[in-house]
């Protein structure tokens, strides 16, 4: 018996800057989420815990949110150091999230237009977590789907890498019968984005804005030249730029492979 | 001497908490939030207003209906565009569902464990398995209730400028009238708990801001009443927020805080069942009566206790919606279409300035832009509650240390930490 504690596999989660809506999405599953913490020993959880946080290693990190200050960036690679599986939790860790809107916007300006007399803010380019440290498995959207998650982490859990299906969003809105906004006239990034989440934003008619990433295979040539037909550059780029989708969407097109992989869910 | 606390769990972002004491005298109590600046309301500026709500309701994964209504109720001001009665009953209800779930998870698993010096949440939830059971039910009930007005509970989506973009089944609505009181009956569970605990005792008098009507309990909107220590009452309009309170810049944080009249203010449950008791729906009143406090109640650990009685009414208030939602429905276009903003412009032809309050979980929420002509942002101000109370936490916790100062280290940091987990403080909010 005395081993049965030793063996559960160490369990963190640790939030960067951000919202901390994928780890409400967590708590959202309720009983069926505690259920999982009794299967993994949580080592760190700020959300739930306040006590001293231990030394030693982890099985399992998440990570939710951007790295902005420097203590961000001093936790990612903490982190990254002592974990032997690190997955980004979200669209902000995985694709940049809202905020890489900044990166198109001259800094000093966007700080000005916040703070008036405060001293030094730390505005950094807000890029992938990927770009800083080795990422092992994505979970992609703002916010995370709930039953997707836990499904993860269950394969985690017993040691199996998980496979996310290389679907687009398509296929499960057009499952659920829902209406083709790309047709009826909206920027909808649906054909070249990771299905998975149910395709919940078109169930209330709002077009996908890719922020669960690109599949692999998906085809945004096509798209993109679908799309250019009817809306201008600067439209499109607009939208690809609300969930961070901008830049992978177009060193995707631009074929650049080098460095790391463009399509940022290829590992899951 | 200085007292450091750091990395303060079991709430939404992050903080450290530093003060020095001299000679008996506290010099300062600073909270540092250590959250980077998203810079969301500098991000927005030169965005589209149909983006504002979608990216405002980013701010903060735990209360997102909330950003995301204010949002849309400051845009439609500034197009002075009327929602119909039947889209602010929705709005209204996901706001019950948002007040409900997080009141309930802040109560019951952030800030009640605090009270039995219990410091992981696992362990509490492992020694109150009927309450945890209860806690989970009545939240799912709520979250419920949001995805299906909004279609999603965290960060929802069928609302927008105008209306909604797709309205709830009449199926799903009588389902959640069906589950009402399981949700009440659990509701009562959390509500008993919190009445047993013991909490510390601390008094510092304020002011109280929350929004006001005469006839509601209000959340959706009113005017803001503002109480001071000196027991005198005045209301201003929503739209004067900004004019009496002064948000200030400090250099050892990223969060700003606010001053009214150069004084730290309360908002929140406690503000709101201090300022608008008497305008409870039944059951939360007759909760409030057994209470027996002496109005102002000005003890901050008290805020769960209001919190706990708010569960209570804005389930009824979620009830009452329900059941009015439910007779009849419209199958009505939103109004966005209808005015064909989608096309990119102010409806109005010219530039516009529109703002709004609402009552979020933590307190008064205020959002306000400038729209150009073509419909994009030139101008955005967002004051969250947790920058509204920062201060008077800071003073309540200058007040407090001195009582707890002789104690040993770890209990007294509990003591702090209890303190600053009892206003619900979102330093996620605090720093957009």
């Amino acid at each position: 018996m005395k081993s049965l504690k030793t063996i559960k596999p160490r369990f963190a989660i640790v939030s960067l800057t951000s919202c901390e809506g994928c780890q409400f999405v967590l708590l959202d599953q309720g009983q069926k989420f505690l259920d999982f913490l009794k299967s993994v020993e949580v080592d760190e959880f700020r959300l739930l815990e306040d006590d001293p946080e231990p030394k030693g290693d982890y099985d399992i990190c998440l990570i939710e949110g951007n790295p902005i200050t420097n203590e961000n960036f001093k936790l990612l690679r903490e982190m990254r150091k002592r974990s032997k599986i690190l997955v980004v939790l979200g669209n902000c860790a995985a694709l940049g999230g809202v905020w890489e809107i900044k990166n198109y916007q001259l800094k000093k300006k966007t700080i000005k237009l916040v703070y008036k007399d405060r001293g030094h803010i730390e505005n950094p380019d807000i890029r992938e977590v990927d770009n800083f440290v080795k990422v092992d498995y994505t979970i992609p959207g703002c916010p995370i789907t709930g039953s997707e998650t836990m499904e993860i982490l269950y394969q985690l859990l017993a040691g199996k890498a998980p496979v996310l299906p290389q679907e687009p969003v398509c296929n499960e809105c057009q499952n659920n019968g829902y209406d083709c906004l790309l047709q009826r006239g909206e920027i909808c990034l649906g054909p070249i984005t990771l299905g998975g989440c149910k395709a919940v934003c078109l169930k209330s008619k709002q077009a996908c804005w890719g922020c669960r990433g690109l599949f692999e295979g998906a085809q945004v040539k096509n798209l993109m030249n679908y799309l250019l037909r009817n809306f201008t550059r600067d439209q499109i780029n607009r939208v690809m730029e609300v969930f961070g989708a901008r830049d992978t969407i177009t060193q995707y097109m631009e074929g650049d492979k080098k460095g790391k992989p463009a399509i940022r869910n290829k590992s899951l | 001497m200085k007292i450091s606390v750091n990395h303060i769990g079991k709430m939404e972002g992050h903080t450290d908490f530093v003060a020095e004491i001299m000679k008996g005298d506290v010099k300062s109590a600073k909270m540092m939030t250590t959250e980077g600046a998203r810079l969301i309301e500098g991000i927005l500026v030169g965005r589209n207003f149909y983006e504002a709500p979608i990216i405002t309701s980013r701010i903060c994964g735990i209360c997102p209906v909330v950003h995301k209504v204010s949002s849309i109720k400051a845009i439609e001001n500034a197009f002075e565009i009327k929602p119909s009665e039947q889209t602010v009953r929705l709005r209204k209800l996901m706001m019950c569902g948002q007040m409900i779930h997080s009141h309930a998870l802040h109560l019951f698993f952030l800030s009640l464990p605090d009270f039995f010096d219990i410091t992981n949440d696992l362990t509490f939830i492992g020694e109150h398995k009927k309450e945890t059971k209860a806690a989970i039910a009545v939240r799912e009930w709520a979250l419920k209730v949001i995805e299906v007005v909004g279609g999603r509970a965290v960060h929802p989506i069928a609302c927008e400028v105008g209306g909604f973009k797709v309205l709830p089944q009449r199926s799903e609505l009588l389902s959640l009238i069906e589950q009402y009181p399981e949700a009440l009956k659990n509701a009562f569970v959390l509500v008993n708990m919190v009445l047993q605990i013991k909490l510390p005792k601390f008094s510092r008098s304020t002011t109280f801001i929350s929004l006001t009507d005469d006839h509601v309990y209000a959340y959706y909107g009113g005017d803001i009443k503002i109480h001071t220590p000196d027991g005198k009452e005045r209301v201003i309009e929503a739209k004067k927020f900004t004019k009496n309170i002064q948000e200030i810049e400090e250099p050892y944080r990223a969060a700003k805080s606010a001053k009214l009249d150069g004084k730290s203010f309360m908002v929140g449950a406690l503000a709101r069942i201090n300022l608008n008791h008497s305008k409870l729906h039944p059951l939360a009143k007759g909760i409030y009566k057994k209470l027996g406090w002496k109005i102002p109640e000005y003890n901050t650990f008290k805020n769960i206790v209001a919190q706990a009685v708010e569960v209570v009414h804005f389930l009824e208030e979620a009830k009452k919606l329900l059941d009015e939602l439910s007779l009849e429905m419209h199958e009505e276009k939103s109004l966005i279409k209808k005015l064909e903003l989608i096309a990119e412009a102010n409806p109005l032809g010219h530039g516009s300035f529109g703002c709004d309050a609402v009552e979020a979980p933590r307190g008064t929420l205020y959002h306000s832009y400038k729209i150009d002509k073509n419909g994009m942002l030139t101008d955005c101000q967002i004051i969250t509650p947790t920058v509204a109370y920062l201060k008077n936490m800071e003073s309540d916790l200058m007040q407090y240390l001195p009582n707890i100062k002789s104690l040993p280290e770890k209990e007294r940091t509990m003591k702090i930490r209890a303190l600053i987990r009892a206003y619900d403080p979102c330093i996620a909010c605090a720093t957009h």
